[in-house]
């Protein structure tokens, strides 16, 4: 895979990435009355880094970049999408594996499994978690599986636009890199050497 | 890249005659110039599932029938890097957006629809540019250029112009999604430089943002060059078209 070889290059992009889905997740939120939670548009960012730079990339993208936009507005929610968002980059970096552009099957697939974990995620703890959660602390009696239910499609619908804005935004950043792949041991050195 | 190949009776640019083709593109982009699709999935969603937000789930919905159409005539690959572009743009529109409106909250009033409106722009986007590069390369140019070229009467030479114009949009369509290969020569890991020896100390982050500026710029300088160089090729096949209908007709001879 044209991954990032440079360990400084690399953090600096999952940090770029976590800052991204933070900003993206919070700025444009709109609000779905039954859950009490909210539609978004960062899933682009985790399932990007899930399939550009494998699963602890994905993993550190997803669950840190849309816990800190929860923790503004919908602190509730931080313990849920903490894992389910974590769980999504980290299935789709799991999944791609070591898959370049030639092929797209595999992205696919994994794209797709990152979106559905992430539907399948979220009704868990809508349904069942917080629900049982809320008998014992109050702060989490805020759905129950009706309302889970409701937000099944919203969350599938963006689930979708992550997985296809993810796979279109990988497709351009790797196309044509096998070849130029930059570690720090081996720095290139001149203009077009 | 896999080449699964759709069946020809579904790509949009097989359609005959051309006012078939038209339409049905034009009903394809209906629900991008009317709200009324929209309302009417809203209203459908509501009420198949009380208490969901059925005006807020339209808009993707609408936005996956559209990449839905374009899917077979462009190809996998074609539609990915259209939407990579489109996503880029929806992005960077709007979140620049939300931004302003937070800085400027005199100029940028900000309402409870905001982000409605804001979520609006980026479907919107997402939408209408794998749309209209679709519609554009649907129909052929030079069969239209022939057409109009065997043609007499003042509107020729606007049709000619017409066809011109839509054969450079062609080109630009064909050539930006490509180019991003060749501003990758340069700059190979997408967010570093190809010569970067000395990049390794606390320095690089104050080299950075020149860096971005420049290889920014360098590719808005490829966009516009490879976008106008072809013009005057254009021009000149359309006035050598142009002369030899006129060197064929009757009335010359």
């Amino acid at each position: 895979m044209p991954r990032i070889k440079s360990k400084f290059a690399e953090t600096a992009v999952i940090a770029a990435l976590t800052a991204l889905t933070a900003v993206t997740t919070m700025l444009v939120r709109v609000p779905i009355p039954a859950t009490n939670g909210y539609f978004n548009i960062g899933d682009v960012f985790i399932i990007l880094a899930g399939l550009w730079l494998g699963p602890r990339a994905g993993f550190i993208v997803g669950a840190f970049g849309s816990a800190i936009a929860d923790a503004i507005g919908f602190p509730v929610y931080i313990p849920a999408t903490f894992i389910v968002k974590g769980c999504e980059g980290w299935l789709t970096g799991i999944i791609a594996g070591n898959s370049g552009p030639v092929s797209l099957t595999r992205p696919v697939v994994a794209a797709v499994t990152g979106g559905l974990s992430m539907v399948a995620g979220y009704y868990l703890f809508e349904a069942f978690i917080y629900p049982l959660l809320g008998r014992q602390i109050p702060m989490f009696n805020i759905t129950d599986p009706a309302a889970a239910f409701i937000a099944l499609l919203p969350n599938a619908i963006q689930g979708l636009s992550g997985i296809v804005g993810g796979l279109a935004l990988w497709k351009a950043m790797t196309a044509g890199s096998q070849n130029h792949e930059i570690s720090d041991e081996q720095p290139f050195s001149g203009k077009h050497g | 890249m896999n080449r699964f190949e759709f069946p020809a009776f579904l790509k949009l640019q097989n359609l005959r005659p051309w006012w078939l083709k038209m339409a049905v593109l034009i009903l394809i982009g209906y629900p991008l110039i009317s709200n009324r699709p929209a309302g009417i999935i809203a209203v459908g969603l509501e009420k198949l599932v009380p208490e969901t937000p059925g005006s807020v789930l339209a808009l993707p919905i609408i936005t996956f029938f559209i990449w839905a159409c374009c899917l077979p005539s462009l190809g996998t690959a074609k539609l990915l890097d259209y939407l990579a572009a489109a996503y880029t743009m929806a992005i960077t529109t709007v979140v620049s957006g939300a931004v302003l409106r937070g800085l400027l909250p005199a100029l940028f009033p900000a309402d409870s629809a905001d982000n409605f409106r804001l979520l609006r722009v980026y479907f919107n986007i997402l939408a209408v540019f794998p749309y209209s590069l679709t519609f554009l390369n649907s129909f052929a140019v030079s069969n239209l250029m022939t057409r109009l070229t065997k043609t007499r009467g003042r509107f020729r030479d606007a049709g000619l112009h017409l066809a011109l114009a839509l054969r450079i949009c062609q080109h630009v369509g064909e050539v930006i999604p490509k180019l991003l290969l060749v501003w990758r020569e340069e700059n190979p890991d997408m967010l570093l430089p190809r010569c970067r020896d000395d990049w390794h100390s606390i320095s690089s982050l104050l080299r950075w943002p020149v860096w971005i500026i420049r290889s920014i710029s360098q590719w808005i300088f490829a966009c516009i060059i490879l976008t106008f160089e072809p013009i005057p090729v254009m021009v000149n096949e359309i006035e050598q078209i142009d002369e030899s209908r006129d060197s064929d007709a009757p009335d010359k001879i």
